[in-house]
C-alpha cells in the first residue's frame, strides 16, 4: 500500500465509475438481495408479500442438516485433493516445458484444451470414459491386469475421486501456463548463483524455483479455492450429487435446496456461510502472503 | 488490515440491514408490483397486452419439444383462430427450466397457458395463486364430460381445479419377444415378484453372442414402482404427517436388490454411468436387457430404428405384484397438466385453447390422450406407428397398456414430497450398493422421511 | 555433454508428448464419437474406427436444426465479443485506479470486489432474474452481456498487472502535465497489451462456454447460444443424442482453439509481465 500525500481529486472516481456502477447494479445488488433473503423463508412461489422474516432460523437448520455437513465435507475433500495435486503436477509440467523440451508450444496448447471446452461436452465425454463395463478407462485397467476395476460414477467410494480427476484434468493446462509465465519472471542469475554453490537440479527446484513462484502460487490458490467451492457443472451433469450423497457438494446442494425443494431463503443462507468461509480462507492467504512479500 | 476489516464489516452490516428492512416491508418496486398483481385479477390491466405489439396472442409454455407434436397442434389452432394465435415456448422440464417458468410467472412475463408435470409443483403453483381456478369457467363440468376418470381422477387442490390432464401415462414392462421365445417363456397373468425374479434369471445369459441381463430394476431413478402401483398416488404417505415406508409392499425393493446381487439385473454402476437410471431403452433396444420398465410415451424410441436399430418384436406385461394377494392396479396416471395463468390478460381465449388442446392432442402428440372421446384405434395407430407388427405385439399392448381395469394413481399429498423422494433415492442407492444393511435401509427410510415430512408440517 | 543434453531434452519431450496425449485423449474420443452413429458410441468393445462413420452428425447439427446452429453461433459471437470488449474497457480503467490512484476506501472497495467473486451463481439466479425482468432485458442478449461487462476477476487481473508498472512512469507523466487520463491512455495502457490479452482470452473462454445464464435468462430459442444449443439434443426424458452432442461440441470448440492459438503469445506474455503476481 502506497503512502503518499493525498489531495482531493475526482479522477479516480471517473476511472472506476463505469465498472463500479455496473458492479453495484449487476453484482452487489443481487448479492445483498440474497443476503436479505437468507434471513427469510422466501421462495418464488410465495412472492414477496407472503415472505416472512425468520431471523437466524435458516442458520440453525443448517447446523442440524446432515446433507449440509456431507456437502461441506465432500467440498473440503474436493478442495484439499484437487488443488495440491493440480499445483504439483502443473509446476513440474511447467518447469519441464520451460526450455527443456522441443515442441513446447504444441504441448502447451494440447494441455490447455480442457480449460477451454464447454463443461457439457466435457462431462458427456468423461461419462463415456468412466463407464464401468464399456468405458475405455476400465478397459485399460483390465488390460493392465486390474481384475476388479472401480465402478466410478456409480460407486460410493469412487464417484468423488472420479469428479476430482476431471477437476484436476480441467485445471492442469491453465495452471501450467500460469506457472510457465511465472517462471519467466525468475532471474537467471539466481540459478547461476545456485549452480556456483553446487546445488543439484532438485535443490534448484526446491530452493529457487518453488519459492520464487510464491506469488504465482498465491494467485492460483486464491482463485482455485474460490472455484473449487463453486464446483457445480461436472457434479450436476455427471452424478447429480449421487450415488447416495457421495458427490453432493455445496453449490449443488444450494441449487437443490433452492430449486428442487423451493427453499430459497435456506439456499441463500447456505451460500452466505459458504461465502464467509471462502472469504476467511482468502483473507488468511492474503495476510500470509503480505507477511512474506516483504522478504522479496 | 484490522482497521480495513472493521470498516468492511460495518459496511456489510449496514448494507445487510438496509436490504433486510427493504425485503421485510417489500422493496418499493416489488410491493407495488404485488399490489398491481392483486388488482389485476379483478380488472385486467394494460401492461403486457399492450407490449405484445397490440395484437392479441396466447403464449403457451410446455415441456414437450415443439417438433414432437405441440407445434402442429398450435398451427391447427392458429389456422382456426387467426385473431388470437398461440405461440408455443418449450421449456426443459428440469429444475432450471421450471425455475424459469416460475420466475416468469412471478415477474409478470406473458404466459397464458402452461404445462406442469409433477404433482408437488402443481400444488405449489396453485397455492401461490399462479393458477386460475378452472371452475370459474365450468372446468369441472368439462372434466366430468370429456376426461377419462372425470373429476375423481384429476388433482384438486384445496377444493379448486387448477389444471386439466392432457395425457394418460400408463406404465408397464417391455419385453424382448425373441429372447422370450428362445427360452420358451410365457409371462403368467398377474405375475408376482417371485415369478419376475425367476424369469429374469432365466433370461440372463448369452444371447446372439452378447451378455444379456434379465432386466433393470430402476425406473425414473427409483426402484421399479411395485409400491406405487399397489398403493396408488399417495404411496409414500401413511397419513398427512407420516411416511409409509414400513408398509410390507416395500419389501419388493429387497427383492429387486437381490436381482442385482445375483446378476440377473443390470449392475447399478452400469445403470448410473450410462444414465440408464431414468430410462433404460438404450440397453433394451440394444439387446442388453430382456425386460425394461416403461411409460407408454417411450415407445417412440422403439420406433426410432435409425438411432436404435433392432430386429425383435417388443411385447408388454404389467408390473409384477408383490404376491398373489397384493393386487397392483394403479398403473396409469393422468399427467401433462395444462393450466391457466391467473394473471392472463385473455382468459376466455386461453380457456378455449385449453379445451382445444385436450380434444385435439390425440391427433398430433404421440401420447395416449386424456380425452375420453378419442378414437382408440387411431390413438393406437399413432402411438405404435406404421409397420407396427414388426415392432410391437399390438394385442399385448392393448391388453396391458389399455387395460380397462387399470386404476388412476392420483397424488393428493405433497408435503415434503421432493425431499422424501430424494431420501428414497439416496437410501435405496446406498442399500443397493451395500453401504447399508437391509434392516438399516428400511429403518433409515422411515425415520428420515418422517422427519422430512414433519419439518414441513410445522 | 551437448549431445547428452539434447538426448535428455528429446526424452523429456517424448514423455511430455505422451502426457499431453493422455490429457487430450477425451477430445480425441469426442472427435471419434462425433462421426459415429448413436448405437455405436456405447458398443462393446469400443472401437476407434467403424465402417459406419460419416459426416451425418455434422450435417444434422449444422443444417437440420431449427433454429439453425449458425444462429446459435452468431448469438455466441455477439455476446462474447461485446462482453469481452466491454469488460476490457471497464476493468482496465478500474484496475488502474485500484492499483495506482489514491482515493477513499480504495482497498475496502477492492476487497468488496474480491468477496463478490466468491458468490456462487446459483444464489444470484433468482435476484438477477427479477432484476432483468424489471429492466426489460430478460430474454434478450443484453441479459448475457450487461452483467458481464463488469467482471470483478477482470478488474483483479488488471490491478495485479498495473501494480507492477513502475510508479516513476506515472510521476513523469504528471510532471509533463499529461493529466490522469492522458497518463492512462498514452503511457500505461500501451504497456498493458499482454494483460489485456490475458483478460481477453480468459473472458473469451468463460463467455463462450457460459451455460447457466443463457439457460435461465433466455426463453426464445432464436437467442440461444452454442452451449444451450448442445442441450437441444437432450429430449424431454433426459435422453441425450450423444453423437450429435459430440459433433456440436467439436464445432463449438474449434473457434476456442483458434483464439487460443492466435492469442497465446500475448496471453503468455501477459501472464509473464506480472499480471499474476500478487
Amino acid at each position: 500500500m502506497e503512502r503518499r500525500k493525498k489531495k482531493y481529486n475526482w479522477e479516480p472516481y471517473v476511472f472506476i465509475a463505469p465498472n463500479f456502477i455496473g458492479f453495484i447494479v449487476f453484482i452487489l445488488l443481487p448479492v445483498l438481495f440474497s443476503l436479505g433473503i437468507s434471513f427469510t423463508d422466501f421462495d418464488i412461489f410465495k412472492g414477496f408479500s407472503h415472505t416472512s422474516f425468520v431471523g437466524l432460523e435458516n442458520f440453525k437448520t443448517m447446523f442440524a442438516d446432515e446433507w449440509f455437513w456431507v456437502a461441506l465435507k465432500n467440498n473440503i475433500l474436493y478442495t484439499a485433493v484437487t488443488i495440491p495435486v493440480t499445483l504439483v503436477i502443473s509446476i513440474v509440467l511447467a518447469v519441464v516445458l520451460n526450455n527443456k523440451t522441443y515442441c513446447t508450444n504444441a504441448i502447451r496448447v494440447m494441455i490447455f484444451i480442457p480449460y477451454i471446452a464447454s463443461i457439457v461436452a466435457i462431462s458427456v465425454v468423461w461419462m463415456m470414459l468412466f463407464n464401468p463395463s464399456q468405458g475405455l478407462i476400465n478397459q485399460f485397467l483390465i488390460a493392465l491386469g486390474v481384475s476388479n476395476p472401480p465402478g466410478w460414477l456409480g460407486d460410493m467410494q469412487w464417484a468423488l475421486p472420479a469428479i476430482m480427476m476431471v477437476g484436476i484434468w480441467m485445471g492442469l493446462g491453465y495452471n501450467t501456463v500460469i506457472y510457465m509465465a511465472g517462471l519467466q519472471g525468475i532471474s537467471e542469475s539466481l540459478y547461476e548463483a545456485a549452480q556456483i554453490d553446487g546445488a543439484s537440479k532438485w535443490q534448484e527446484f526446491i530452493y529457487v524455483t518453488v519459492p520464487m513462484l510464491r506469488n504465482t502460487t498465491f494467485f492460483l490458490v486464491v482463485t482455485s479455492v474460490i472455484a473449487s467451492f463453486q464446483v457445480f457443472g461436472t457434479v450436476n451433469i455427471m452424478t447429480n450429487g449421487g450415488p447416495g450423497n457421495a458427490t453432493t457438494v455445496l453449490a449443488h446442494y444450494i441449487y437443490v435446496s433452492g430449486f428442487r425443494y423451493y427453499k430459497m431463503g435456506y439456499a441463500a443462507s447456505m451460500a452466505w456461510v459458504l461465502l464467509i468461509a471462502i472469504f476467511g480462507v482468502t483473507l488468511l492467504q492474503w495476510k500470509y502472503q503480505k507477511k512474506h512479500e516483504s522478504n522479496f | 488490515m484490522g482497521k480495513m476489516l472493521r470498516k468492511l464489516t460495518t459496511g456489510l452490516l449496514a448494507g445487510t440491514l438496509a436490504v433486510t428492512t427493504l425485503v421485510g416491508c417489500g422493496s418499493p418496486n416489488n410491493a407495488s408490483k404485488d399490489k398491481e398483481a392483486a388488482s389485476e385479477t379483478a380488472a385486467p390491466a394494460e401492461k403486457d397486452a399492450k407490449s405484445s405489439n397490440g395484437a392479441q396472442k396466447l403464449v403457451v409454455w410446455g415441456g414437450v419439444p415443439a417438433e414432437s407434436g405441440p407445434q402442429k397442434l398450435v398451427d391447427a389452432w392458429n389456422s382456426q383462430n387467426p385473431d388470437t394465435p398461440a405461440e408455443y415456448v418449450r421449456y426443459v422440464n428440469d429444475e432450471s427450466g421450471n425455475t424459469k417458468l416460475d420466475t416468469g410467472l412471478l415477474s409478470g412475463e406473458q404466459i397464458d397457458v402452461f404445462f406442469t408435470y409433477s404433482a408437488d409443483l402443481l400444488q405449489k403453483r396453485a397455492e401461490s395463486g399462479m393458477l386460475e381456478d378452472l371452475r370459474n369457467f365450468k372446468g369441472d363440468e368439462f372434466v366430468n364430460s370429456e376426461i377419462s376418470g372425470g373429476m375423481d381422477a384429476v388433482p384438486q387442490i384445496n377444493g379448486g381445479l387448477y389444471s386439466m390432464p392432457t395425457a394418460i401415462e400408463t406404465i408397464g414392462i417391455l419385453l424382448n419377444q425373441k429372447m422370450l421365445d428362445a427360452k420358451g417363456i410365457k409371462i403368467p397373468e398377474n405375475w408376482t415378484m417371485a415369478q419376475f425374479m425367476d424369469i429374469a434369471k432365466q433370461l440372463t445369459g448369452e444371447f446372439d453372442g452378447k451378455k444379456v441381463y434379465g432386466t433393470t430394476v430402476l425406473y425414473s431413478e427409483l426402484p421399479l414402482p411395485i409400491a406405487e402401483t399397489t398403493l396408488g398416488g399417495d404411496w409414500i404417505y401413511k397419513s398427512d404427517t407420516e411416511s409409509n415406508f414400513d408398509h410390507p409392499v416395500f419389501k419388493a425393493n429387497a427383492m429387486l436388490k437381490e436381482m442385482i446381487t445375483n446378476g440377473s439385473a443390470l449392475p447399478y454402476e452400469e445403470v448410473v454411468s450410462r444414465k440408464l437410471a431414468a430410462y433404460s431403452h438404450p440397453a433394451f433396444l440394444n439387446g442388453e436387457i430382456a425386460m425394461m420398465p416403461t411409460a407408454a410415451w417411450m415407445l417412440r424410441y422403439v420406433k426410432d430404428l435409425e438411432n436404435f436399430p433392432h430386429d425383435f418384436v417388443t411385447t408388454f406385461a404389467p408390473f409384477p405384484r408383490l404376491d398373489e394377494n397384493t393386487p397392483n392396479p394403479y398403473a396409469a396416471v393422468l399427467n401433462n397438466h395444462i393450466s391457466m395463468n391467473s394473471k392472463s390478460q385473455n382468459k376466455d381465449k386461453a380457456w378455449e385453447f385449453m379445451q382445444f388442446w385436450v380434444k385435439e392432442a390425440s391427433k398430433y402428440v404421440e401420447k395416449a390422450p386424456s380425452w375420453n372421446k378419442a378414437n382408440q384405434e387411431e390413438v393406437v395407430k399413432l402411438i405404435l406407428g406404421e409397420n407396427s407388427e414388426k415392432l410391437f405385439d399390438a394385442e399385448a399392448y392393448k391388453k396391458v397398456m389399455l387395460n380397462p381395469e387399470l386404476k388412476y394413481s392420483l397424488v393428493t399429498k405433497t408435503t415434503g414430497l421432493a425431499q422424501v423422494m430424494q431420501i428414497y433415492k439416496d437410501e435405496t442407492t446406498k442399500f443397493i450398493l451395500d453401504a447399508t444393511s437391509e434392516e438399516d435401509y428400511y429403518k433409515n427410510l422411515k425415520t428420515k422421511a418422517d422427519a422430512a415430512i414433519q419439518k414441513e408440517v410445522k | 555433454m551437448q549431445s547428452k543434453r539434447k538426448l535428455i531434452k528429446l526424452i523429456l519431450t517424448l514423455i511430455l508428448m505422451v502426457v499431453a496425449l493422455v490429457i487430450v485423449f477425451p477430445f480425441i474420443w469426442m472427435l471419434v464419437c462425433s462421426f459415429k452413429p448413436l448405437n455405436e458410441i456405447y458398443e462393446f468393445p469400443p472401437r476407434f474406427f467403424s465402417p459406419n462413420m460419416s459426416f451425418d452428425n455434422y450435417k444434422e447439427v449444422l443444417f437440420n436444426q431449427n433454429p439453425s446452429f449458425m444462429t446459435y453461433f452468431k448469438n455466441t459471437v455477439i455476446t462474447t465479443a461485446v462482453a469481452v470488449i466491454g469488460t476490457v474497457f471497464t476493468s482496465s480503467m478500474a484496475g488502474y485506479a485500484f492499483a495506482k490512484l489514491n482515493f477513499k476506501y480504495r482497498d475496502q472497495l477492492f476487497m468488496l470486489y474480491l468477496v463478490t467473486m466468491m458468490v456462487p451463481f446459483q444464489v444470484l439466479m433468482v435476484p438477477q432474474f427479477i432484476q432483468f425482468k424489471y429492466m426489460g432485458i430478460f430474454n434478450t442478449l443484453w441479459a448475457l452481456i450487461l452483467p458481464r461487462l463488469f467482471t470483478p476477476l477482470g478488474t483483479f487481473l488488471m490491478r495485479q498487472f498495473f501494480l507492477e508498472v513502475p510508479t516513476e512512469i506515472i510521476e513523469a507523466g504528471r510532471v509533463d502535465g499529461l493529466g490522469e487520463f492522458g497518463i492512462f491512455y498514452k503511457l500505461v495502457l500501451p504497456l498493458a497489451k499482454p494483460a489485456v490479452s490475458t483478460v481477453v482470452i480468459l473472458n473469451f473462454v468463460w463467455r463462450w462456454n457460459e451455460y447457466e445464464a443463457p439457460l435461465i435468462f433466455l426463453t426464445d430459442s432464436k437467442l440461444f447460444t452454442l452451449t444451450v444449443g448442445l442441450t437441444s439434443f437432450i429430449d424431454e426424458a433426459g435422453f441425450a443424442q450423444d453423437n450429435l452432442i459430440m459433433a456440436a461440441a467439436t464445432v463449438a470448440l474449434i473457434p476456442m482453439i483458434l483464439v487460443f492459438l492466435i492469442g497465446q503469445k500475448y496471453f503468455i506474455e501477459g501472464l509473464t509481465s506480472g499480471s499474476v503476481k500478487g
